[in-house]
């Protein structure tokens, strides 16, 4: 029995508020259905990393000598070795794009990049607060609204803080309903949200779909080198969803290798949830620093849309510029629903969307631009 | 937190008596540089792409 006891008095409090934590995300993904995808495997695996020498991570045992750890082996190959978990999800997420919305209408392209502002101002509020440049690099891109982006990023800056840094990316993606109309709401008037936009799409020709993926990954790839293998496997997937010839491809790409990306990655990135990284003040300050990016990359958005009005001829609804984070498609229906109740016949989606897929290129350009500062 | 406020990067120093300096360390200093071009950076490209995706938009709708 004595071996009993020895494990439950070896638990630290630290590792106690690590299985708060891990309950609360099971808990939000599976009551209220926040990204249960992701939420769900790293709440369980910051229960599993947290356990007194716990067998999934390498362990040093009397007689026996290391052992080698599942979780830790994921995360050593997976991400610290080669990036390979997000980069894979990329193919994925670019297979389940349809940029259609976007070629139709290409000024909604400018609308995802002023949405990335939220990173910029939170790398500079971060080193503000006293965390070193490439801390500061990796918080900020929380405002990616971007999981793999933020993983990556931080994975290749060597930041300390990946665990909460992940945790906070996720939590707020699934948080964009309640946080954007806050945002939106703060920085535009009713008459402003009731601005009607008629949808006038040019047809877009199969060759524009397929040359698009070609052509973006071309110039991210000369212009931000660091970018191109993020922007790349996006591409690469929407590549294969577009040409016509690989179904079968494509269908895998959106579904088996997503889910299966996906179901890896929540439980791997749960090996930098261990309490002794997790359990400090510095993860407080990146959720709220998480938080603090999402609403200005919220109100950046907004206020260039205001901008372009001041020169256009066709008012451009603000709250498309919302829409040019890269949660997709949450931000777009957060516009869609906001339009609507302001004016039950402003019908928003398609230029949100159009806005909302820019958002995901932006960020993966704007996780590549960041990274070619410390290049 | 104390420590972190501590290591805060800007602040100003200065008394009754004495000249008062502004000063910001040089992580700031390299963040405020990364926002400035960093946004610059990112407009370019977006720019870039939108303009090319137009023109191809305008040159296969004329086929």
């Amino acid at each position: 029995m004595e071996f009993l006891w020895e494990g439950l008095l070896s638990i630290t409090w630290q590792q106690v508020v690590m299985y708060l934590v891990g309950a609360i995300l099971i808990w939000l993904a599976i009551k209220k259905d926040y990204e249960p995808a992701l939420l769900l495997p790293m709440g369980f695996g910051a229960i599993l990393v947290n356990l007194p020498l716990s067998g999934v991570l390498n362990q040093t045992m009397q007689g026996v000598g290391e052992t080698q750890g599942i979780i830790q082996w994921l995360f050593e190959t997976g991400i610290e070795a080669s990036e390979a978990f997000p980069l894979l999800l990329f193919i994925g997420i670019g297979a389940m794009i349809d940029f259609g919305p976007l070629l139709s209408n290409p000024k909604m392209f400018l609308f995802g990049a002023a949405a990335q502002f939220g990173i910029f101002l939170t790398i500079v509020l971060a080193a503000l607060l006293g965390f070193n440049i490439r801390d500061a690099a990796s918080i900020g891109i929380i405002g990616a609204a971007d999981g793999p982006t933020s993983i990556l990023v931080s994975q290749v800056l060597k930041s300390s803080y990946i665990g909460p840094i992940a945790v906070a990316a996720y939590s707020y993606m699934a948080l964009v309903p309640i946080i954007q109309p806050l945002a939106i709401n703060a920085v535009t008037t009713k008459k402003e949200r009731a601005i009607r936009m008629t949808y006038r799409p040019a047809a877009v020709s199969k060759t524009t779909r397929i040359l698009f993926p070609i052509l973006v990954t071309f110039v991210a790839g000369l212009v931000a080198p660091a970018s191109v293998s993020l922007v790349g496997f996006l591409m690469f997937g929407n590549l294969i969803r577009e040409c016509g010839v690989l179904n079968r491809l494509s269908e895998t790409a959106q579904n088996d290798l997503a889910n299966l990306v996906t179901l890896l990655l929540g439980i791997t990135i749960s090996f930098s949830m261990q309490a002794e990284r997790f359990v400090n003040v510095e993860t407080l300050m990146i959720m709220a620093l998480g938080l603090f990016a999402f609403v200005f990359d919220t109100i950046g958005g907004v206020l260039f849309a205001k901008l372009i009005n001041l020169f256009s001829r066709d008012k451009i609804n603000p709250m498309i510029g919302a829409a040019g984070i890269s949660a997709f498609p949450m931000s777009a229906r957060v516009v869609e629903k906001m339009g609507i109740a302001e004016d039950n016949q402003n019908h928003l989606l398609m230029h949100a969307v159009g806005a909302n897929v820019s958002g995901q290129i932006a960020s993966a350009v704007a996780g590549g631009i960041v990274l070619g500062f410390f290049m | 937190m104390l420590t972190q406020l501590l290591n805060a990067s800007a602040g100003v120093i200065g008394g009754a008596d004495g000249p008062t300096s502004v000063y910001i360390t040089g992580d700031l200093a390299e963040a405020l540089h990364i926002m400035a071009n960093g946004m610059l950076g990112i407009f370019v490209v977006i720019g870039l792409i939108a303009i090319l995706v137009a023109l191809l938009t305008r040159v296969s709708g004329r086929k």
